[in-house]
Formats: structure tokens, C-alpha cells, sequence
């Protein structure tokens, strides 16, 4: 290193220090002290009792801890594809108007949701979910259908969680329009040239240039959905029967409502790893699948 | 130079030492507790009492402990002691009669409850009685006499079969009585008590959950749901239910006829529907005992509270029992006799006499002292309302629970 580029190193750490303290005492202090206390017996006031993998050891053994796992798994299999081809379809569409301003603009309505806070959104979904005066079962019952018990049924409240969700799909749109529009149009003209229909186009062209945009998506809706908290915290307690109690709601009781800090450090961190190890997972799958335009 | 120290000097002469009271009361109860410090606050110089009122106080109060600061003084509800002992998060306060209260105006059940092994650890300051409430009107409906509320359990099942009624789709209009179809609003642990029963072993401290009077308790409250109809149509008109503190309430808006609940519904009455004709009686028991169940809001001192002093002075303070009877509840915590010697204190509640009347009669129970009392009463509320929706038998639910129950205590280290 030259004395130059030594010097502008020096400069550079002392920049970016401040922000590396707080990361340090905000960030990682209290990753690696919930990984101490996840293998002790902790309850905040008194202090910490090392108990070894006896925290793991009950949480593979605890039923409700396997039923909040198996409804995040549900939301994660079922909700992030669902969620996904919604927000490419509707994106689809305003790429084939982006011609037309009017119809443009009525992107913003699709963004509202996202701008309101989730327990706003939560409360009036409450409203509207009602089995006997909410808006859904009025519209469902105009077409002759009996409207099923939205939030009382525990059939019922994984797909109601996965409906709100729905809602959600504006900034994963907005990330399709714009990976859409970066689209080369020269490879459109080429393919109308050979004679191709629109599912060759689709399928050839369209899907493989947006590819990193539909991993991105995919990655961040898994991470979102797999910490998945206030929606079903608000609209069903986790209820009933547990059908629709997630993996964040487990580590929060245990944590805060029974005081059992160990037990939901333990659970944390089994829920880091998962997320990670399935982060890791897709990367591999689509190895082969994403295009990136700037690869060699 | 010299101005500044004399001002800073004088500061410190007139200085007093803040003692915060964090509660989650809003409305009536927080001016009432509020004016309590205000006239605590005027009549010494050392003390001055901020009351902090918070959401979410379970969280607010652990992240304040954690973090070496907490409240001086908690407000927590009785069923909270014993976790909070067993934690280590509450001070002691067997000394507290040295600041001027006065242990025997209480109740002896109201003082017990504020006790744990053997030691005082809150002062009792408000009392919420529990209930049977029925609908006057529904019952003239249904050819009942309204001012005749069942006194058995074999009544009240026969009433409530005569009260529910049904459209002409099968669906339930009208239900005779909800014991807590609302997860948000059900006693879950109250029913073996009714029956004779108990879920925890007073002297042991063991959990007694599928002991037979509590199944036998469940599965009468089973009978009445599998005798208003099925999984689905239950489901069905307890989704339509409001929020409880609305005109939507299923009691206040005539759509359930008898309800089990505390005094508070008098006042959503009030409030939402006024005109509606209501009456309050014990909840029947097994064996004719009349019985009701109790709530208690205590004050506590949390470990490391910084000014103990001036928090037990406060909390003395509170306990007279002219501040007392201001809180609004229709019965205090004091015994008789100290509620007639101050009447002149007590703040008019609207039916007052109705809930004196009864609460004179009446032996109290509370819920079970137990270290491990949130997670028994998450677990109770999850197998009562799988009762109640017909999911499951009482004996599968209850030792279910008894089971979790036994693993949360391992996980303690008990």
C-alpha cells in the first residue's frame, strides 16, 4: 500500500467508524449475546443459567413450537408464489398500457396498502373478514355463495392471512414494472421478426431478462413472510387452535409474555438458520436460471 | 458565578424526588389515581408522584427492568404476583405498616391474594366483582320472568335453551349464554371453581388441570354448545361479534341473552345501550354455594426501584381508605365496616347497590397463585375454546394441558 492509499484507508475507517460502532452495539452485541443466552435459562431479571442444548432439545420436543413452523412453512409455500405471479401479472398488464398515462397512474392505488401500517391494515381486514357483516361474505353471498368463517374456522384463517397478503404486492410490482421496462426492445422486434407467439416471447425473453428482479422478490417475500407477525397477531391471535400462530409469534410469547428469554433465543436462532440455509438453497437452485446482463 | 451556584443552591433546597407509577389504566381509573397524586404530592415536600401510563405494560415493564430502571411503583393485577416473585422482579413490603396502612381494613381474602409465601408483596386497590348478566328483555321474550335468574347450573342450561333462537336458515339469531366464545374476552380458569374444583394444589403448588371436577366442569360447558348446535354455526355467529367495549357487544346488542362477565359490562350498558333492561346474580354453582370471581389491581414495588421509600409512602397513601373508595368500582376492597365509616368518601357508581348487595352475600375466589400463571392461562384459554367449538373432548384438552403444563414448570427449573 503507498503512503497515499494508506492515508485514504486511515480517512476512509474514520468515516465509516461511527456507523461501525452503532452496527457493533446495535447489531451485533445483541446477535451474539442472544446466541449466549440461548443456551441458558434466562429471564431478564435474574442472571443467565448455562443449561447447555437443553433449550434446543425442548423446542424440537415442543408440539406448539412445530405447529408455529408448519403454519410459516404453509405461508412461505403458499403465500410467496401466490403474492409473486399476482404482483408479475398485474406489473404485466401496466407494462402492456405503459403507453396509456391514465391508465399508468392507476399503479399508485396498488401502493397505498404499502404505505399504510400493517396494523391499520390488520384492524379494518378484521372488519372486512367478519363472517356475518364483512364486505367479503356480502359480495360472496350477491353470488350465491355461503361465505365460510374467515377467522373463527381453523381451516379458514391461514387462507384469510394469505388473501390480506395479497394486498401487499405494490413494491414487488413496481420492481417488475421497472425490470420489465429494462427489457431491450431490440430482442421483442427480433422475435416478431422469427415469428414468435407472445408465450415464446413470454417464456424466451421476458421471464429470463427479469430473472434477478423475480429472485430478489422471491428472497425478500421469503424473509418477510417467515418473521410474519402482525397480521395474524391482530386479525387472530394466532387462533383458534393455533392454525394460525407463526413462528415470530412463538419466539414473541415465549419471550415476553412467559419470560422465557433462553427458550426464545433458542427458537431465534433456529429461525436464522432456516432462513438462511433456504436463502442459500435458492441461490443454488437458480443458479443456472437467472440471466444477468453484465455476466461474461 | 456566585448568582448561579445560589440558584442552583436553592433548586436543590426545593428539590423533590420523583417516585413514577407506571400503570395501563386510561379513563376514570387514571384521573382517579391521578388526583390521588396530586394531593399526595401537595401535602409533603420530598416526594412528588408521576403516574405513566403505558400500553402493552408487560413488555414496557420488562424492557424498564432489563435496563436497570425501572418504575418505582407497578400496577399489576393479582394473578401477576406470583410469576413476578418467582421471577425476582417485586420487592417484599412486610414493613409497609410502619408507613401508616393499616392491613386489618382489608378484606382477608383481598389481603391473602396479595400475599405469597407467606410474605406481603402489593396493596390491594381496586376490586372488579364477576357474574351472571341477563338480558330482561330477552327473557320476557322468551316467557321467562325477568327478575328470576337461574340458580342452578341444571337452570341455567334449561334457560338457556329457551332463550336461543335460530333463523330460518338453521343459523344462530340469538344465543341463551355465552360462557366466552370470544377468545379475547373469556375467564377460562373460573368454571372448575364453580364445579368444586381446583386448578392448582394450594398447598403443593402441583397443577391439578384433568382433575375430575375440572373435565366435569368443561364438559357441562361442552353440553351447552353441543345443545345450541354445531362446530360450524357456532364458528358463524361468534364471528360477528364486535369489539367488546362497542354498541357491537353481543350482550349490550341483544344478540346473547346471558353472558358471565365483570362489573365493567354495567358501565358498556350505560354507555351503549342505556335503555336496556339487565340484571346481575352470582354465577349458580355445582353445589349451591354462592360464589363469585374476583379481580384485583395491585400496586407492587419492582427489584431495583430506586426511591422504595417513597414508593411505599405513596402506596400507604393509596390505601387509605378514603382514596380507596374513590376508585370506581362498586365494591371496594375494605371490609364492611371501613366502607360504612367513610361512605361519605365513596364516589356515586350507578348500580352500586346491586353489586354491594350481592358481594355481601358471596365468597370470593381469585384466580390460582402459580409462577407459571401465563402460560397455564394461555394454555387453559386454547383447550377451553376447543371445548366450547366442539374440537375436542374436556379429558383430551385438559391433559393436554396438564402435560404442557408440567414441561413449562421442568423448563423453570421446578
Amino acid at each position: 500500500m503507498t503512503k497515499r492509499e494508506k492515508k485514504e484507508f486511515i480517512w476512509g475507517v474514520v468515516f465509516v467508524f461511527p456507523w461501525m460502532i452503532g452496527l457493533a452495539l446495535f447489531y451485533f452485541y445483541p446477535i451474539l449475546t442472544s446466541l449466549y443466552y440461548s443456551f441458558t435459562r434466562y429471564t431478564i431479571i435474574s442472571a443467565p443459567k448455562w443449561v447447555g442444548l437443553l433449550n434446543y432439545k425442548w423446542l424440537l420436543t415442543d408440539n406448539i413450537f412445530w405447529t408455529s413452523v408448519e403454519n410459516t412453512l404453509y405461508f412461505m409455500v403458499i403465500g410467496v408464489p401466490l403474492t409473486q405471479i399476482t404482483a408479475l401479472v398485474i406489473a404485466y398488464m401496466f407494462y402492456y398500457v405503459r403507453k396509456s398515462k391514465t391508465l399508468g397512474f392507476l399503479k399508485v392505488f396498488y401502493l397505498f396498502p404499502v404505505l399504510v401500517p400493517g396494523v391499520i391494515l390488520a384492524i379494518v381486514w378484521n372488519l372486512m373478514l367478519n363472517s356475518q357483516y364483512g364486505v367479503f361474505n356480502f359480495f360472496l353471498h350477491l353470488l350465491g355463495i355461503n361465505g365460510p368463517n374467515w377467522l373463527e374456522s381453523t381451516y379458514w384463517t391461514k387462507p384469510a392471512i394469505v388473501l390480506v397478503g395479497l394486498w401487499y404486492i405494490g413494491m414487488s410490482m413496481i420492481i417488475y414494472i421497472a425490470a420489465l421496462n429494462d427489457v431491450p426492445k431490440e430482442l421483442y422486434e427480433v422475435a416478431d421478426l422469427d415469428g414468435a407467439k407472445w408465450w415464446t416471447k413470454l417464456s424466451q425473453i421476458t421471464i429470463p431478462m427479469i430473472s434477478p428482479a423475480v429472485l430478489f422478490n422471491i428472497i425478500t417475500g421469503m424473509i418477510s413472510i417467515i418473521q410474519l407477525f402482525d397480521l395474524p397477531y391482530i386479525l387472530t391471535s394466532g387462533g383458534p387452535n393455533y392454525s394460525s400462530y407463526t413462528w415470530a409469534m412463538q419466539i414473541y410469547d415465549n419471550a415476553f409474555t412467559y419470560m422465557n428469554m433462553g427458550y426464545a433465543s433458542a427458537s431465534a436462532w433456529l429461525l436464522f438458520l432456516i432462513t438462511f440455509a433456504l436463502t442459500v438453497l435458492i441461490f443454488i437452485l437458480s443458479k443456472n436460471k437467472i440471466y444477468y446482463g453484465g455476466e461474461e | 458565578m456566585l448568582s448561579l451556584l445560589s440558584v442552583f443552591g436553592v433548586s436543590l433546597v426545593f428539590a423533590f424526588t420523583t417516585v413514577t407509577f407506571m400503570t395501563d389504566w386510561t379513563g376514570p381509573e387514571l384521573q382517579v389515581i391521578t388526583s390521588i397524586a396530586n394531593q399526595f404530592n401537595s401535602i409533603q415536600n420530598e416526594y412528588k408522584v408521576k403516574i405513566v401510563s403505558v400500553s402493552n405494560i408487560a413488555e414496557k415493564f420488562l424492557t424498564s427492568l432489563a435496563a436497570g430502571n425501572p418504575p418505582d411503583i407497578l400496577h399489576a393485577n393479582h394473578q401477576y404476583i406470583a410469576p413476578l416473585v418467582a421471577m425476582g422482579a417485586v420487592e417484599s413490603i412486610d414493613d409497609i405498616t410502619k408507613y401508616g396502612l393499616n392491613l386489618k381494613e382489608y378484606r382477608e381474602e383481598v389481603l391473602k391474594s396479595a400475599e405469597y409465601h407467606g410474605h406481603l408483596y402489593a396493596v390491594p386497590m381496586k376490586l372488579d366483582i364477576f357474574g351472571l348478566f341477563w338480558n330482561k328483555n330477552l327473557f320476557k321474550k322468551a316467557g321467562l320472568n325477568p327478575n328470576d335468574p337461574p340458580l342452578t347450573l341444571k337452570e341455567l342450561k334449561e334457560y338457556a335453551k329457551k332463550l336461543t333462537e335460530y333463523d330460518s336458515n338453521g343459523n344462530i339469531k340469538v344465543l341463551g349464554f355465552d360462557p366466552g366464545y370470544n377468545s379475547k374476552w373469556t375467564w377460562s380458569h373460573v368454571w372448575p371453581y364453580y364445579f368444586g374444583g381446583t386448578l392448582i394444589n394450594e398447598k403443593t403448588g402441583a397443577i391439578t388441570a384433568n382433575s375430575s371436577l375440572c373435565i366435569e366442569s368443561y364438559e357441562w360447558l361442552r353440553g351447552l354448545s353441543k345443545m345450541y348446535g354445531s362446530e360450524k354455526q357456532l364458528e358463524k355467529f361468534v364471528g360477528g361479534y364486535g369489539p367488546y367495549w362497542s354498541n357491537s357487544n353481543p350482550f349490550v346488542s341483544g344478540k346473547v341473552a346471558m353472558t358471565f362477565g365483570g362489573d365493567w359490562i354495567a358501565k358498556i350498558i350505560d354507555i351503549y345501550n342505556p335503555k336496556m333492561e339487565w340484571g346481575f346474580a352470582p354465577f349458580p354453582s355445582a353445589k349451591g354455594k354462592l360464589m363469585a370471581y374476583t379481580e384485583i389491581d395491585m400496586a407492587v414495588i419492582p427489584k431495583g426501584a430506586k426511591h422504595m421509600k417513597g414508593a411505599k409512602e405513596f402506596m400507604a397513601f393509596v390505601a387509605k381508605p378514603k382514596n380507596l373508595l374513590k376508585f370506581l368500582t362498586p365494591v371496594p376492597v375494605l371490609k364492611k365496616e371501613y366502607v360504612e365509616k367513610y361512605e361519605n368518601a365513596i364516589v356515586p357508581y350507578p348500580h352500586r347497590n346491586l353489586f354491594v348487595k350481592i358481594f355481601q352475600k358471596v365468597h370470593l375466589f381469585f384466580a390460582p397463585t402459580t409462577p407459571v400463571w401465563q402460560k397455564y392461562d394461555a394454555l387453559l384459554k386454547d383447550a377451553l375454546l376447543n371445548i366450547l367449538f366442539l374440537r375436542t373432548s374436556p379429558q383430551v384438552a385438559l391433559n393436554n394441558v396438564q402435560m404442557k403444563m408440567k414441561r413449562a414448570l421442568e423448563m423453570m427449573g421446578r
